[in-house]
């Protein structure tokens, strides 16, 4: 097949070129024995589905290229691998507080009483042949899933790709977002080692803190009050079926919502706010992703085979009265636990209520902040009053007070879940712990504003280099005198991206194609 | 840019003998890119992309590229082999199992988007290729779409018939509720009650959390304890029970100690022995009356979030809790004196008996953790 790459008129190539029908291509290319064979078994799927029309589009669709619309599918592939590993895990892990000795090869923690939760966890990493490497691989895609989630919403943001008509799929990405990040916890949450148990006490103690009905929510949650012997088996069926259905659901829906929106794209030569200019389905796209889906999983594969996660038996089974100096949740969390170690403790009590401090970062605080990112849409449509369709994007610098927010917000992320390690912090650099609070509590009040005016200034400086280059050309480090005497450095124009012609797609309706064609 | 293409006999569209849908769809003319950013003048933008590719690869450089991936393809299944082979033949609890096993799967996993990677750029021409845009929204397609909508719900008598509306939703309300309702069974009780509780009976000894044995004022052959400084976790008594394994004869060969843990998440406490001259002669919050000998007991749950605070600083009497920082000061009553808690530890009233154990008086006289809603 690939002789046919300096033969344009070989049969391969003609389907996808807008002027021949595709039939008698189809006729050609069954001269050969699996041409035959495909061509059979399309005809048999054909004759039944009905689906050759939504075929030929489908395999003709357009996605635009450059490297960060990547990211999503980063998010996707990691997914992905998480259900291929955590499905294997399920078939190895017991959900369940019931007490039992450990007598497994772990040596440090035989004749220890534990749940069978953490039993059957380190039986997975030490007595179920390939079973560490897959746990090992299911976490790190975790923590890539997140983290490829955040960046990936970051492109869209600074971007613009959320403008009309693309909103509804960023409210989707935000609840992905949220849902991940449960997931998440959930699932490290699962082995009942001692990180986790604490992680899952002071979950109970955030829910129980909430105003009016959160007593009632932590105890039917956990069935009674804390640890009970409820919760695993329930959290593993969140973990497994609950939020995994829902996550399946709404990836489908941002899925299908971006195939039918059709990609964004950056403006450029030939690239306009009605067309999309890419590559097709078929064979380039799917070639690239498909290959970039086994790097993702190869990058798992090779974090989870050299660098260590989440060694549950260093730290133990999970006993109410023991916790490990320096404990540290999964990235995610930080923020939260930044938060949490900042806020001051006010408390209010009214009328023989309490209102616990936590309540305010650890409740209010990410409820607000996930209703000003699934809400940024319609404030910055609000803002500007620009009700347009945008499937071209901006350059970030040419929306200086849409990035300087988004940075500042970023700032204010970041401060909290640098302070949820504040303690590690003070340690390594040898400083007061409570000045590591106070530098906290600081730097989210300043940081934010800071960063926001910040990068303001350089977006406006780049958009003035940006105009430079575009008047003036570039910089040619050659200096001519004039004959009166001025010395002036020469510029030169600036140099063109190369860019080959794009060969539009076979339309959609096939009787314009053959009108287009003038066969 | 379409001189490079009539260079080398035009684009593969023209050559088939189309030219004139493709040039009017898209030769990149003012007219037809349309607003000009300001970044299409920008050098060297990196958002541009642009495809740089030779559209026509000679023979030899295809055959070498074919050998290129042909390679890629053979060592990734070569990976793929050793990976099913060594989980068959080695040893689970070999030293390097879990790298040996993962980075084999590893390298054939890569491989694999490797080769498609460089397929993709050297074999398949992968054209740019244009795709026009369908409006999303047409008005006659909407009104229509409403149109049919509303016929369908005059022909359902939804609005004509009030009776037909009004038991529907009426008995829509209730059936919804009902799996609401079902969620009572999650827990069976009422929380306020057992918050206000922990496991503490008048009399329970205090016994070591981690060697198991009751704590003594007197006699240290008799249990755990205490220097001026010291501090230990404590257990009510009914906490610990013992596993026994025995023999066929009845004889008792294993005993391993187990902690209740529904008793030890609410009564883990502290027993901590200060100087009787530390105490703050000003503060109120201290109950002396269950002091004993310096000997004070407070809860170990963190009022802030209910982790243990476990980290106990001598020199300046602070209590700290390792998950959020917040610092109880024990010689002011356990009040908070730093971080995020808004709340003193509770005090555990204790006594000794004429044995020297000692003992509960009673359970705190506040409830023990983190706040709620319910608390006064």
């Amino acid at each position: 097949m690939t002789t046919s790459t300096s033969d344009p008129g070989a049969p391969n190539r003609l389907g996808r070129n807008p002027g021949i029908p595709p039939v008698p291509k189809r006729a050609k290319d069954s001269t050969t024995m699996g041409g035959a064979a495909l061509g059979g078994t399309g005809k048999w799927l054909d004759e039944r589905l009905g689906m050759a029309p939504k075929l030929r589009r489908t395999l003709n669709k357009v996605f635009p290229d450059h490297w960060s619309f990547m990211l999503g599918e980063i998010a996707l592939y990691s997914f992905v691998i998480l259900l291929l590993t955590g499905t294997y895990l399920t078939f190895f892990f017991k959900a369940s507080s019931t007490e039992v000795v450990y007598h497994g090869s772990y040596m440090p923690l035989r004749g220890t009483t534990m749940t069978e939760a953490y039993a059957s966890t380190l039986n997975i990493s030490f007595d179920v042949r390939a079973g560490l490497i897959m746990r090992q691989i299911h976490h790190w895609a975790a923590l890539l899933f997140v983290a490829s989630i955040c960046v990936h919403m970051m492109r869209v943001f600074f971007t613009g790709a959320f403008r009309k008509p693309r909103e509804l799929n960023w409210v989707i990405g935000v609840g992905l977002l949220v849902l991940a990040i449960l997931e998440g916890f959930a699932g490290y949450s699962l082995p009942d080692d001692l990180l986790s148990g604490t992680g899952l006490r002071i979950a109970y103690s955030i829910t129980e803190s909430a105003p009016v009905m959160g007593s009632y929510l932590a105890w039917f949650l956990f069935g009674g009050d804390f640890p009970g012997d409820a919760f695993i088996s329930r959290l593993y069926a969140v973990h497994i079926l609950l939020i995994p259905g829902i996550l399946v659901a709404l990836i489908s829906a941002h899925m299908a919502l971006l195939v039918h929106q059709k990609h964004t794209q950056f403006p450029g030569p030939g690239r306009t706010e009605t067309n999309v200019v890419g590559s097709r389905l078929f064979p380039g796209f799917s070639a690239k992703t498909g290959g970039f889906f086994f790097i993702v999983f190869g990058a798992c594969a090779a974090l989870a085979s050299l660098f260590q996660i989440n060694p549950i038996w260093l730290f133990g089974p999970y006993e109410a009265r023991n916790v490990s100096a320096g404990s540290q949740p999964d990235w995610y969390m930080g923020f939260l636990d930044g938060s949490s170690r900042l806020m001051p403790g006010w408390e209010i009590r009214l009328f023989g209520h309490t209102i616990p401090p936590i309540v305010w970062p650890a409740v209010i605080l990410p409820g607000i902040l996930m209703a000003l990112v699934g809400g940024y849409p319609w404030i910055e449509q609000k803002l500007t009053g620009d009700k347009n369709y945008h499937h071209l994007l901006d350059r970030p610098r040419d929306r200086p007070v849409r990035t300087a927010a988004g940075a500042g917000f970023i700032a204010f992320y970041i401060s909290l879940w640098l302070s949820g390690g504040n303690d590690v912090l003070a340690s390594i650099f040898h400083i007061s712990l409570n000045a590591t609070t106070f530098a906290g509590r600081a730097l989210v009040v300043f940081s934010p504003p800071i960063t926001y005016l910040v990068t303001k200034r350089i977006c406006l400086n780049l958009q003035a280099r940006s105009d430079a280059v575009a008047h003036h050309g570039v910089e040619t480090g050659f200096i001519s005198m004039s004959p009166d005497g001025q010395y002036a450095e020469i510029h030169a124009p600036a140099p063109q991206p190369k860019h080959h012609t794009p060969i539009p797609v076979l339309p959609d309706d096939l009787r314009e194609l053959e009108a287009g064609s003038g066969h | 840019m379409s001189d490079t293409d009539d260079s080398t006999g035009g684009t593969i569209g023209e050559r088939l003998g189309v030219p004139s849908l493709e040039r009017a769809a898209v030769a990149p003319t003012a007219e037809h890119v349309g607003p000009v950013h300001r970044s299409h003048a920008d050098a060297g933008n990196p958002l541009s992309g642009g495809d740089e590719r030779d559209p026509e690869p000679d023979e030899a450089k295809a055959k070498r590229d074919e050998r290129v991936v042909a390679t890629l393809f053979t060592l990734s299944g070569a990976a793929a082999i050793f990976f099913v082979a060594y989980y068959w033949v080695a040893n689970l609890h070999d030293r390097w199992y879990n790298q040996i096993l993962g980075l084999s799967l590893a390298v054939s996993l890569f491989l694999i988007g490797i080769a498609a990677i460089y397929w993709v750029k050297t074999l398949m021409n992968d054209e740019e290729a244009v795709q026009e845009r369908h409006p999303l929204y047409d008005q006659r397609e909407n009104e229509v779409a409403g149109e049919v909508f509303m016929a369908g719900v005059a022909d359902s008598a939804f609005l004509k018939r009030p009776l037909l509306r009004r038991t529907f939703i009426a008995s829509q309300v209730p059936l919804l509720l009902a799996p609401v309702v079902l969620l009572r069974s999650l827990a069976p009780t009422q929380p306020k009650k057992a918050f206000e509780h922990t496991h503490w009976k008048p009399g329970d000894r205090l016994f070591d959390a981690q060697k198991f044995q009751p704590l003594q004022l007197l006699d240290p052959t008799k249990g755990v304890t205490l220097d001026i400084g010291g501090f230990v976790t404590v257990l009510p008594e009914s906490a610990i029970t013992y596993e026994q394994t025995t023999d066929t004869e009845g004889n008792v060969i294993d005993s391993v100690p187990r902690v209740d843990p529904q008793v030890e998440a609410d009564s883990v406490t502290m027993l901590l022995r200060l100087d009787p001259n530390d105490f703050d002669p000003n503060n109120h919050r201290t109950d002396y009356r269950y002091v004993v000998q310096g000997h004070v007991a407070y809860s170990k749950l963190c009022t802030h979030l209910g982790c243990p605070v476990s980290l106990y600083e001598q020199q300046t009497h602070k209590l700290l809790c390792p998950c959020h920082q917040s610092q109880f000061l024990v010689t002011e009553g356990a009040r908070p004196v730093f971080g995020p808690a808004a709340r003193s530890l509770p005090q555990l009233p204790i006594m000794v008996d004429e044995e020297g154990f000692f003992r509960c008086v009673k359970d705190f006289d506040q409830p023990v953790g983190p706040g709620y809603w319910e608390r006064t």
